[in-house]
Order: C-alpha cells, then sequence, then structure tokens
C-alpha cells in the first residue's frame, strides 16, 4: 500500500471515532449550555472553552497508537517507519479537524445564543477579537490537541516497549510535560491576543511558544526514536 | 511466489535465558515446513525474527535474498498466524476480510469468503463474538487467503475442532498445488500433521536438532523387535533412543539409517524391522534424561 493511502485509511479511522466522539460531546455542551441559561445564569468560565474533554480524548486516541494501530498495521505487513509516517501525518490532521469543529461549535454557540436572547455563558467569547482571535482559537484548540495526542503516544510506547514499571516512569514525564505546558499556556494566555505583538511582554510569550514548540518537536523525537525496533507483541 | 529463508548463527536472549542457541538454517521456498519442538524450545522466538517482530541483535536472517527487518517488499509477503485473543477484536467479520485487500497484494477475497462459508465463520457477527475455534479458523482463513509469499502458521489450530483442522489440512495441500508458497508450521499435533510437511526442523533448547526432508527423516529412524538377547546385540552400537521390553521381547526404537548388511542380518537374526513415525522420532529424540 502506498504511502498517502496508508496514512488516509489511518486517519480516516481515528475520523469516525471522532466523529462519534465530537456528537456526544455537543449534546453534552448544548445540555449544560440550556441549564446553565435556564436554571443558573451563572459564568461557565473555562470549563466548556478550556477544552478538557477534547484534549483527554486526544490523549486516549495516542494511547491506542501503539497497542491498536502499530500492533494492527504490523501484522499487516506494515513497518514500522510507515507506520511511524502515517501516525504523524493523520495525527496533525485530526488535531486540526477536532480543532476546526471545536472553534466551530463555540462559534455557534456565541451567534445563536444572542438571538433567543441569552448570553454565551462564558467569559472570553472567541468572536470578540474578531477574526484573528478566531484563527488564534483554532490553532490553539488544534496544537493542544496535538500535544496531548503526543503525549498519549508517548505514555502507550513506553508501556508497549519497557511494560509497566518503566511505562509508569513515561506516565510521569507525561505529568510533568504537561505541567509545564499548563504553565506555558498561562503565560501565552495571559496576554491577550490582540496585544500579542505589540505588548512588553511579547518575548516571555514568544519564549513561551518556541519552549512549547521545542517540547513537542522532542516528543515526536521521542516517539519516533521508541517505534523505531520496538520488538511487536504477540 | 515464494520466499527462501537463511539464518546464520541467529542467537537470542531473553535477559540471561539463551532462548536461540546459533542457529544455522537453510529452508528452500514453496514447501511446507514443519517446525517442531518442545515446549520452550524456541519455535516461536525463531518465528517471531522470520516475521520481524523483533529485530535480530546476533546472527543474521535472509529472505529472498534480504534482511527482512523494516523490508518492506518482504514484510509486506510475510503472513504470521498465531493463536491470538479475540476478547478485543470488535471488528465485523465482514470487515476484517474487506481491509486486507488494502494490505495485501494477492490477497483473493473470494477465496477467503468461500473458506470462512466452509468453516462456518459467521460473517455477521464481530471477531469477539466469536468462539476461539471459530477465530483461529478465521486466522487460518486470513493466513490461507493472503497467498503470502511466506506463510507462518504458529499453532494456529487451537480450539478448532477435529473436522475443521481436517478442512485445513486439506485446504494447504489444494493451495499449495494452485499457488506454491513457503509455509512454515509450527505445531505439537505432530502425528495428525505430518503428512503436510515436506521438510522437518527439530529445535532442542535453542538449537537446531535436525533440519531434513520428512523422507529423509522416515529412513533415518527403525524400530526392531525380537528376543530380547538377540536385540540388544545386533543394536549394541546402533543409537538407541527408545526401548521397551516385554517378557523376552525386546522393541528399541534406533535412529541412524541401517546398512544393507545390518538388515540382511537382522533377517537371519529374525528380528523385525519397522519404520518410524515423524511423531516418534520427535518425542524420543527431544525426551528430557528424566523423562525417560
Amino acid at each position: 500500500m502506498k504511502q498517502p493511502k496508508l496514512s488516509w485509511i489511518f486517519f480516516l479511522e481515528q475520523l469516525k471515532w471522532t466523529a462519534w466522539f465530537f456528537v456526544i460531546l455537543a449534546i453534552i455542551f448544548t445540555t449544560l449550555i440550556i441549564v446553565n441559561i435556564t436554571f443558573t445564569s451563572v459564568e461557565m468560565h473555562d470549563v466548556l472553552t478550556n477544552n478538557n474533554a477534547s484534549n483527554v480524548y486526544m490523549l486516549i486516541i495516542g494511547l491506542l497508537y501503539s497497542y491498536g494501530f502499530l500492533d494492527y498495521f504490523f501484522k499487516n505487513g506494515v513497518t514500522r517507519k510507515r507506520f511511524f509516517q502515517a501516525a504523524l501525518f493523520s495525527s496533525v490532521l485530526l488535531s486540526i479537524v477536532l480543532g476546526i469543529a471545536m472553534t466551530m461549535m463555540f462559534i455557534g454557540f456565541e451567534f445563536f445564543l444572542p438571538m433567543s436572547e441569552n448570553a454565551a455563558p462564558w467569559p472570553n467569547l472567541i468572536t470578540d477579537g474578531g477574526f484573528l482571535s478566531i484563527l488564534q482559537s483554532l490553532a490553539d484548540y488544534s496544537i493542544f490537541h496535538y500535544f496531548y495526542l503526543l503525549i498519549g503516544w508517548f505514555i502507550g510506547l513506553g508501556f508497549y516497549r519497557f511494560r509497566w514499571k518503566i511505562g509508569l516512569l513515561f506516565i510521569f514525564v507525561g505529568i510533568l510535560l504537561v505541567a509545564i505546558m499548563e504553565v506555558l499556556k498561562g503565560e501565552i494566555w495571559s496576554i491577550p491576543s490582540v496585544e500579542l505583538f505589540s505588548s512588553s511582554l511579547q518575548f516571555f510569550a514568544t519564549a513561551s511558544y518556541l519552549i512549547f514548540f521545542g517540547m513537542i518537536a522532542i516528543l515526536i523525537w521521542c516517539n519516533y526514536r521508541l517505534t523505531k525496533n520496538v520488538t511487536i507483541r504477540l | 511466489m515464494a520466499y527462501s529463508i537463511e539464518a546464520s548463527n541467529l542467537t537470542v536472549y531473553y535477559k540471561k535465558f539463551k532462548a536461540l542457541d546459533r542457529v544455522n538454517l537453510t529452508l528452500s521456498p514453496g514447501r511446507v515446513h514443519g517446525i517442531l519442538g518442545r515446549n520452550g524450545a524456541g519455535k516461536t522466538t525463531l518465528l517471531t525474527h522470520l516475521a520481524s517482530f523483533q529485530k535480530v541483535k546476533q546472527g543474521s536472517i535472509l529472505i529472498d535474498g534480504e534482511d527482512p527487518f523494516e523490508n518492506e517488499r518482504i514484510m509486506r509477503g510475510t503472513t504470521f498466524i498465531y493463536d491470538k485473543d479475540n476478547s478485543y477484536d470488535y471488528e465485523k467479520i465482514d470487515d476484517v476480510l474487506k481491509e486486507l485487500i488494502y494490505f495485501r497484494p494477492n490477497f483473493d477475497e473470494d477465496y477467503a469468503r468461500a473458506l470462512a462459508k466452509k468453516f462456518k465463520i459467521p460473517m455477521d457477527k464481530k471477531a469477539d463474538q466469536l468462539s476461539k475455534g471459530q477465530y483461529s479458523a478465521l486466522q487460518v482463513t486470513i493466513g490461507l487467503a493472503s497467498r503470502s509469499p511466506l506463510t507462518i502458521f504458529d499453532e494456529a489450530y487451537l480450539g478448532m475442532d477435529a473436522p475443521t483442522r481436517e478442512l485445513f489440512y486439506k485446504e494447504i495441500l489444494r493451495e499449495q498445488e494452485r499457488h506454491p508458497r513457503t509455509i512454515l508450521f509450527s505445531t505439537h499435533l505432530v502425528s495428525e500433521m505430518e503428512y503436510l510437511f515436506d521438510e522437518v526442523l527439530i529445535i532442542d533448547k535453542g538449537r537446531v536438532l535436525l533440519q531434513d526432508t520428512s523422507d529423509q527423516l522416515l529412513e533415518e529412524g527403525f524400530s526392531i523387535t525380537g528376543p530380547k538377547e538377540d536385540v540388544d546385540a545386533f543394536a549394541r552400537e546402533l543409537k538407541i533412543i527408545h526401548e521397551e521390553s516385554l517378557g523376552g521381547t525386546k522393541s528399541v526404537m534406533v535412529f541412524g539409517a541401517l546398512t544393507e548388511q545390518e538388515q540382511q542380518e537382522a533377517a537371519k537374526l529374525g528380528l523385525e524391522i519397522g519404520t518410524l513415525s515423524l511423531n516418534n522420532l520427535f518425542i524420543h529424540l527431544t525426551k528430557e534424561e528424566d523423562e525417560v
């Protein structure tokens, strides 16, 4: 099978699961918003827009990369290298697609709720900052999705390759990376997006982004090294 | 199309345990090879290395003249069927067969469906809903219909009932006629399957104990039966792998060919010379000292 086809099959399989996840998530969010508007009228803060549910979903997808997908593709004659390439392609695409879906969903809520004379029950509206803000939301969602997927992939590979004792160390490293990411996210998000490139805090924001992308690059490299020559389990 | 296999000085350690010890072998293409050995002898370790599940650290493997590890052509042409757990396999059987077209260039979907029908595999069920025997039959169906130049069956029949196993053996012979390929069988059902093997490799404690064609191996083993004293005298210089006595009669199993002169001598003494089955040879050649 040619590489693009393999990557595409890999992506489509995950897209099917993601479509189910997204529909369920949209139903839950709609219900939460209706309940909030009807009964509490309390700001939901970042409960929804923080994107935790989809990040956890991506973490789980990443965990399945080794025990599910690597195992399946290898046993059907696909080399580890070709699997890695397909996984890399489909993980980026999936992160972006889910990022677009999430952004569209929130834009939809922010657009339609005022029509029923209700405001979206969260403080920082995605649509408030115009197109740039929407674009930044989309980029942020996609990047964080991708980061969590890489973490899941990394932990899964740790267990697949080294079994549970050393696998636990991979969880520890994963938690550490997420903690660093949360600190960096605080740095980045503490600056309003419109001021990002003019603020005196630009240096910190840029440095945070650089460290964050550095972490992503290191994770990709680690996952490649862990996949290369890995013993496939029976 | 069929792949040849060569292994030189293949040595595998699991921590301090030596699973394979300087294994040298050549398996000719287009033939059915029986890979025999006791539990823990190193059969599966050998097969997982041939199927590139593990990277060779000491020694080398060549399949169709090339290192198979991460080799796209060889890996695409190698199918490894083994005893799998179906608890977490939620795919529909129909989808399982459809997907194989993408991965296996020689996969024959019509043949796979015909086989599934023969093996009475319910196509509308999911893999985790199949019984152990049905799931094994599905794996065997995949192995046969993939028509890979190298097809490995490692205890693939587990859970299959005797009539289904018989069907499987017949299909192997039919397929080998229509689409010859290199087939490796690792099995403990030696007596049941020995007629399938063109060549036999016996592994014991990580080493190659024997490798030959089935016909040649069967000529290497004899049973000699007769009066105890005559049998003892006759077999004194021979390699006895098993002996049994009942009253004054003794029967010994001997490994090694008998010369014409020895055969005439046995006839003169009134000793009965019989052949040994592959199963007998295997059992007695790999017997531990404390099992005698």
